[in-house]
This record gives structure tokens, C-alpha cells and sequence, in this order.
């Protein structure tokens, strides 16, 4: 899997000013599906996650003018799992000694976040998720619509690039062609994020 | 000599990395799509040259919805009408009011844009997927939505015919007036068709609450959708 970067430092920044809607914006955009579906895993159930991601949100509202960032001091997204595993925990301790899993989730309630558990590293997958499915939507804005069909049938559908091209009309050179543009674009888009921390 | 290994004397990475940093003329680019076509060996090239390791298989892992993307749209639909239920103003909850900020500023642009720079008003169509196609239980539908379209615009599948018409609406799509869309639908009926629906206010309670409602079932009748304007219709998909 590829390494996916730390938050823009730029946009942190951002955040601290609380009028800033653009960078709030992309804030909620990132982080609140990504703590939403940690939950289910965590196996709350649904509404219980929702209200969970939305705390979180309004946790780092009120902190983040706290946070600066320093070599010596946790990264930002490491201070932002130490708020969500502290809210995973408030969740736990809520909860009836006798909850109900919620449906589909791979921890139990019982399971309680730890320095070390699998939930931090789930965390990070969930936020590559979120950051991919960003730079997915910016690209499939700048490219033709039948170049993202392309890539989308044969990356996403599983469809092999003959399947793609009977269902497209084109031959496999071009469904070729457009895939491997949309991969590169996709990767040139994470990896300018990924600069503009510096 | 074969038409593969003629291909091949047109086998050339430099042209393949110029294909993709998108410095190729169209007369080039048409001409390395050809070869590609006929050259097995060249399209290996192709997708190694393209494919950072990890990036195709985080493509499919990330990329492809789920249950709980579908839980999370449902809770922002639900989130939605309580909201326009309770009266509750926007500042009530911050993300709702930045997103609405955002939302607003991001049409402004978009709209000064299309203004200054003369570029036309899309229309409102589907793109993909096409009339009569055969698509996958989970297909990813595309179009664009025209800045005047009237009220809001949801993208549905419809089943039935004239007059006896059932609605399901899939995506909401009013923020992408005057822009491109591109939407994942899951859809498992054999035969259906794929509609831009637009509905005044009224309406778009009403399938706001039908989506929160876990009971559904089968579709919103034509006759409950008030004012309700089909802006694009792709007729006769049928699911593989």
C-alpha cells in the first residue's frame, strides 16, 4: 500500500482560524468519514458512530489553536488519534456492559483502543481512503469522461481491458492508454499534496 | 514479417512516458493507441511504466463503495431533514454551515468563471452509462448538470412504465449544477432505466425522508413526486 502523507501543514495552519470555512471544509471532507467508519469497525453502531465523528469535529474546533507543529511534539494526525481514541473511549465507557456489536465491524466494545492496537493502524487506512477518494474526484473532473470510465471498469470493476472496450467502444490500446494516465494523474495529484507540506 | 512484430518496431518508452505526461500530439497519441492495440508487449510497458506499486490495488480497495459509505450517505440525507424538519438554523451545527459556505463560494467561483472566461453552460444529460448497456450490479454512472437546472436534481433509477412509473432515488446531484458529476449506483434489478429527476422543495423532503426510512419499499410512485421533471432519461439497462 502506498505511504500516503501527514496532513498539509498548510492547511492545519488554516485551521486554526475558526471562520475559515474553505479549510474546514476540507477538514470534515478527510477526517469525518474516515472517523465514522472507524467506529463501525470499532463496532459502534450507526447513529452512535455519527455522533462520534461529529464530537471529534467539534474536539478539534476547540483544540487545534493548541496544536503547533514541532519536531519534538507528535505529528498532527497523531494528535488527532489521540482525540478520536479518547472519544472511542468515552464511547466504551457510555455504553451498556451488555452492547450489541453493530453490524459488520471487526472490534468488539470489550476490545478498548491501546497504544498499540490494530485500530490506530485501520485509522491511517481509513484516511488514505479519504485522501484517494479526493484526488480520485479531482481527476475524474480534468479527464474525459471515457477515459475515467476506462480506468474505472478495469481499477475499480475488475473488468478486463477487452471487457472495458467492447462496453466502451474503443479498442484496448486506448483503454490502455486512459488507465494508465488516470493511475499516473492519481498519484501525481497525492504526490503534489504531498509537496506542498514542505 | 507479422503485423505483431511490425508493431513493434514502433515499440518506444520514451514515446509511452510522453503519453503519459500528456506531451504527445493527437496524430501520436491516435498512432501509439493503434500499436498498443496489436502490441501485448508494449501494453505491459504501458502499465508498469504507469503504476506506482500499490496505487492499482489501492484504486480497487478505496475506490469501490460499501455498506458503510451507503450508511453514511443515508445519515447526511437524515441529518438533512431533520434539520429542514426542526427549523433549526445552519450556524446550529458547524459542519452543515460550512459545507454550505463552501458549497456557495465553490458555485460563485464556477459561476464567475463561466462568466469571464465565456465557457458554455453544460447541459443536463447522463454520459455513461449508454442506452440498452449491460452494467454491473455496481456501476458508475456520469453527466453533467446545467447551472439553470430547476430546483433540486437527483439521479434515480426508474422501473415501470408511463403512468406507472416507480422512483428510487440514488444521489442527490444539486450541488453539481453547472458542473460534471460522477456517481457510483448500486442497482441489482435486471431491467431499469437511469433518470435525472428534478423536484421542487416539497418533493425533495419527501425523498429525503424515503431514503431515511429503512422500511422502504419498492420506489416512490411517479404520482408522490409533485412537480417532479425528468431532465435526462438512458432507457433499458439491464444488470449482468
Amino acid at each position: 500500500m502506498v505511504e500516503f502523507p501527514e496532513t498539509r501543514l498548510s492547511l492545519v495552519a488554516r485551521l486554526k482560524n475558526v471562520s475559515d470555512h474553505d479549510a474546514w471544509g476540507q477538514f470534515s471532507e478527510l477526517y469525518v468519514p474516515a472517523i465514522f467508519r472507524l467506529s463501525r469497525r470499532f463496532g459502534l453502531q450507526s447513529h452512535d458512530a455519527d455522533d462520534l465523528a461529529q464530537g471529534v469535529f467539534v474536539s478539534v474546533a476547540k483544540s487545534v489553536k493548541n496544536w503547533v507543529p514541532d519536531p519534538k511534539r507528535p505529528k498532527f494526525r497523531a494528535w488527532l488519534w489521540t482525540i478520536i481514541r479518547n472519544a472511542l473511549l468515552n464511547a466504551i465507557d457510555r455504553a451498556p456492559p451488555d452492547a450489541a456489536r453493530g453490524g459488520g465491524s471487526d472490534m468488539g466494545l470489550s476490545e478498548r483502543p491501546t497504544d498499540e492496537d490494530p485500530l490506530a493502524e485501520q485509522f491511517e487506512i481509513e484516511y488514505r481512503r479519504q485522501m484517494f477518494r479526493r484526488a480520485a474526484a479531482e481527476v475524474a473532473g480534468k479527464v474525459e469522461v471515457v477515459t475515467w470510465r476506462a480506468f474505472w471498469l478495469t481499477a475499480v470493476d475488475g473488468k478486463s481491458s477487452q471487457e472495458a472496450a467492447e462496453i466502451l467502444g474503443i479498442n484496448i490500446g486506448s483503454v490502455h492508454t486512459a488507465r494508465s494516465r488516470v493511475i499516473r494523474r492519481l498519484h501525481d495529484c497525492v504526490q503534489e499534496w504531498e509537496r506542498e507540506e514542505l | 514479417m507479422t503485423p505483431e512484430s511490425f508493431s513493434n518496431h514502433a515499440c518506444n518508452e520514451a514515446r509511452l512516458e510522453r503519453m503519459l505526461e500528456d506531451t504527445l500530439a493527437p496524430a501520436e497519441l491516435e498512432d501509439l493507441q493503434s500499436h498498443l492495440n496489436d502490441c501485448a508487449t508494449c501494453r505491459d510497458m504501458l502499465d508498469r511504466m504507469a503504476v506506482v506499486p500499490g496505487v492499482w490495488d489501492d484504486a480497487g480497495l478505496f475506490l469501490k463503495s460499501d455498506d458503510w459509505d451507503h450508511e453514511w450517505e443515508r445519515l447526511g440525507a437524515s441529518r438533512a431533514s431533520s434539520t429542514a424538519d426542526s427549523g433549526e438554523t445552519p450556524s446550529a451545527e458547524p459542519r452543515r454551515l460550512i459545507e454550505a459556505v463552501v458549497v456557495s463560494v465553490l458555485l460563485l467561483v464556477l459561476t464567475l468563471a463561466g462568466v469571464l472566461y465565456g465557457r458554455p453552460s453544460l447541459p443536463s444529460e447522463i454520459t455513461a452509462p449508454s442506452t440498452s448497456e449491460t452494467v454491473s450490479p455496481q456501476f458508475q454512472a456520469t453527466g453533467s448538470l446545467a447551472s439553470d437546472a430547476p430546483g433540486h436534481v437527483w439521479l434515480a433509477v426508474k422501473h415501470g412504465k408511463s403512468n406507472d412509473e416507480l422512483y428510487w432515488p440514488k444521489h442527490d446531484l444539486t450541488e453539481f449544477k453547472g458542473r460534471q458529476w460522477a456517481k457510483t449506483v448500486d442497482e441489482h434489478s435486471r431491467g431499469f432505466h437511469l433518470v435525472l429527476l428534478a423536484v421542487p422543495d416539497d418533493g425533495h423532503r419527501d425523498i429525503e425522508k424515503w431514503i431515511a426510512d429503512p422500511s422502504r419499499f419498492p420506489g416512490l410512485p411517479r404520482a408522490q413526486l409533485a412537480g417532479a421533471k425528468e431532465l435526462a432519461v438512458i432507457g433499458d439497462l439491464k444488470t449482468e
